[in-house]
This record gives C-alpha cells, sequence and structure tokens, in this order.
C-alpha cells in the first residue's frame, strides 16, 4: 500500500502580490494504478474505463475502489470528455491540449439531467460513475489516463 | 495583466516503482483573480453565476472567466457540486466533492469562449451541442461545510 499525493500549485502575481495557492491532496492505501496513454479516432465515442462492482478486468475499474482519475488532453486538438453514471446519467466538458480533467470517488458521486432543474433531494441521490468516454470532433485524439485506486473487494 | 500557472503533482512510490508525474498549464492575460471561502449549508445555494454582463462581484462576464477551481475544505463530509443552466432548456450535473479535493473547471481559454458543459439523463449523444454554464452550486451532504472558490478573470473593462 501506498500513499498518492497530488499538490495542486496556482502562481499569480498581480499588483505586486502573489494571489495563487498551494492545495495538496493526500489519497491512503493506494494498491492499484492503471496508467495508459491513448490515441483514439477522430469522431468516434472511445471508451477510456469502466467501472463495475465485481467484474474486473485491466481497463475495468472496481466503482468503490476508485479515488483519483487524472485525463489529460495530450493530443493538438481539443477533445470532448464524456462522463456517464447509472441509468444513462451523462454530461460533457470539452479539455484544452494540455488540459487536465480529475475525478475522485465513483461511488454513489453523480447526477445530471437536462429537462429540469434538479431538487434538493435529486442531489441527494447521486448514482455511481460507470464509465468515461473520448470524443475528438477535429482529428485524432490523444489522452493520457491515470487512475489510482485502493484495494479491491474481491 | 499576468499569467497564471496552475501546476499539479502528483507523487505515488508503489511496489518499488514510482508513478511520478507533473502536469503544468498556463494561461496569460489575467487581470482579475476572485478568492473567497464560503460555508455552504445543507440546502443548495449558488456559489457564482456567469451571464453576458458583471454584475456585482459574483455575477461574472461569461465572457471573461478563464480558471475556475473548487476546493471542499471540510475534514470529512462532502458537497455535492451542481454546473447549471437555469434558462431556456434547464441542466445540470452534479457531482461529489469529497472533503478535502478540489475540481477544476474545464474551459476553453480562448479570448471570449464561455465556460460550457452538456448533460442528459436519457441516451449518450457524443454530438450534443455544448451549453454555457450559468450557475455553480454548492450543498453540503450532512452538516455545514466551508468551500473555497478561486476564480482568474480576463476582465479589460
Amino acid at each position: 500500500m501506498a500513499t498518492l499525493r497530488v499538490t495542486h500549485t496556482e502562481d499569480i502575481v498581480l499588483d505586486g502580490r502573489q494571489q495563487g495557492s498551494t492545495r495538496t491532496m493526500t489519497f491512503e492505501n493506494i494498491e492499484d494504478t492503471y496508467t495508459r496513454t491513448f490515441t483514439f479516432s477522430q469522431q468516434a465515442l472511445t471508451s477510456l474505463y469502466s467501472t463495475d462492482a465485481a467484474a474486473l478486468s485491466g481497463a475495468v475499474q472496481d466503482d468503490s475502489s476508485v479515488k483519483y482519475v487524472r485525463i489529460t488532453n495530450v493530443g493538438k486538438e481539443a477533445i470532448i470528455i464524456n462522463i456517464i453514471a447509472e441509468t444513462e446519467n451523462h454530461w460533457a466538458y470539452e479539455i484544452q491540449p494540455t488540459e487536465s480533467y480529475y475525478l475522485y470517488s465513483h461511488n454513489l458521486a453523480a447526477l445530471a439531467d437536462k429537462t429540469d432543474d434538479i431538487t434538493t433531494t435529486e442531489m441527494k441521490d447521486l448514482k455511481d460513475v460507470d464509465e468515461v468516454k473520448a470524443y475528438c470532433v477535429r482529428n485524432t485524439g490523444r489522452v493520457e489516463v491515470f487512475i489510482a485506486s485502493t484495494g479491491t473487494n474481491l | 495583466m499576468a499569467t497564471l500557472t496552475s501546476t499539479i503533482i502528483e507523487t505515488l512510490t508503489l511496489d518499488g516503482q514510482t508513478f511520478d508525474s507533473t502536469k503544468i498549464k498556463t494561461i496569460s492575460s489575467i487581470t482579475q483573480v476572485l478568492k473567497t471561502i464560503v460555508e455552504c449549508p445543507t440546502s443548495e445555494i449558488n456559489i457564482v453565476t456567469f451571464a453576458s454582463a458583471a454584475t456585482g462581484i459574483s455575477t461574472l462576464d461569461q465572457d471573461d472567466v478563464e480558471y475556475v477551481r473548487l476546493t471542499n475544505l471540510d475534514s470529512s463530509n462532502f458537497i455535492t457540486i451542481g454546473i447549471e443552466k437555469e434558462s431556456s432548456t434547464a441542466s445540470i450535473a452534479a457531482f461529489r466533492l469529497d472533503a478535502g479535493r478540489s475540481f477544476i473547471l474545464p474551459i476553453s481559454n480562448t479570448a471570449t469562449e464561455h465556460p460550457q458543459f452538456f448533460a442528459s439523463a436519457a441516451a449518450h449523444d457524443s454530438s450534443a451541442t455544448q451549453i454555457d454554464i450559468e450557475t455553480i452550486t454548492a450543498l453540503a451532504n450532512s452538516s455545514a461545510c466551508k468551500l473555497e472558490v478561486f476564480i482568474a478573470l480576463n476582465t479589460t473593462t
């Protein structure tokens, strides 16, 4: 077991004064990692990894064990990252080259809707993140995926 | 004007192997920084609003928003963050931000492109049109939590 430390620093001097900050996240009991730099086809929605409660494999993570995910756009074109939760809840952002997207817990962690506002009750009924996909409109896309997990529940 | 440099350093040694990584992103032409700590109750509150024109201190011109980080400062409880569009076709993506964790909102960083997303509770649609984010909300799960907000702007007016 090991400890993953993620230190995030913002450095900006405005009006002669440092206005950035540093935050450190610590993830204890890390046992598994998954790292892959991956090229995917233009305009093909491509799975980067998925999660499951039991049926695990190299790119299928235990949804209760995943603690930290970083997806970095290492290609030359902007890409869309599509986060898919249970019952087809999903949402997406555009990620520019050199930009990273971060996810943490995948267990009871997400909800999406495009038909109306989500009530407080719904916001307290989050779903598991089941899969993350990528899409590149203008050319082939290239991402780096890093996942750190605690021991699985096998 | 100034350049914001955002650096993420990961350090991990597992089974004698290192999995260290450093990722750096720079954003030029930053003119303003909004940095605040907000107490989030167990009812949903608006953290910041993006609109076509800035109003007061917490409604920001969507053209100017270049970087947004939210950090849950609580030691044990999580906060549910809502990324929302409320006008016309309402959409929301809500997710859990655990204690001590940071969320960085992906932003295009072209000169006047707005923070955008899309959300759906139906079949997957990779070609769906991205829409402007209008509001970021927060709701503490079990008891009030402090949330740190850091936003960098390229406002020129």
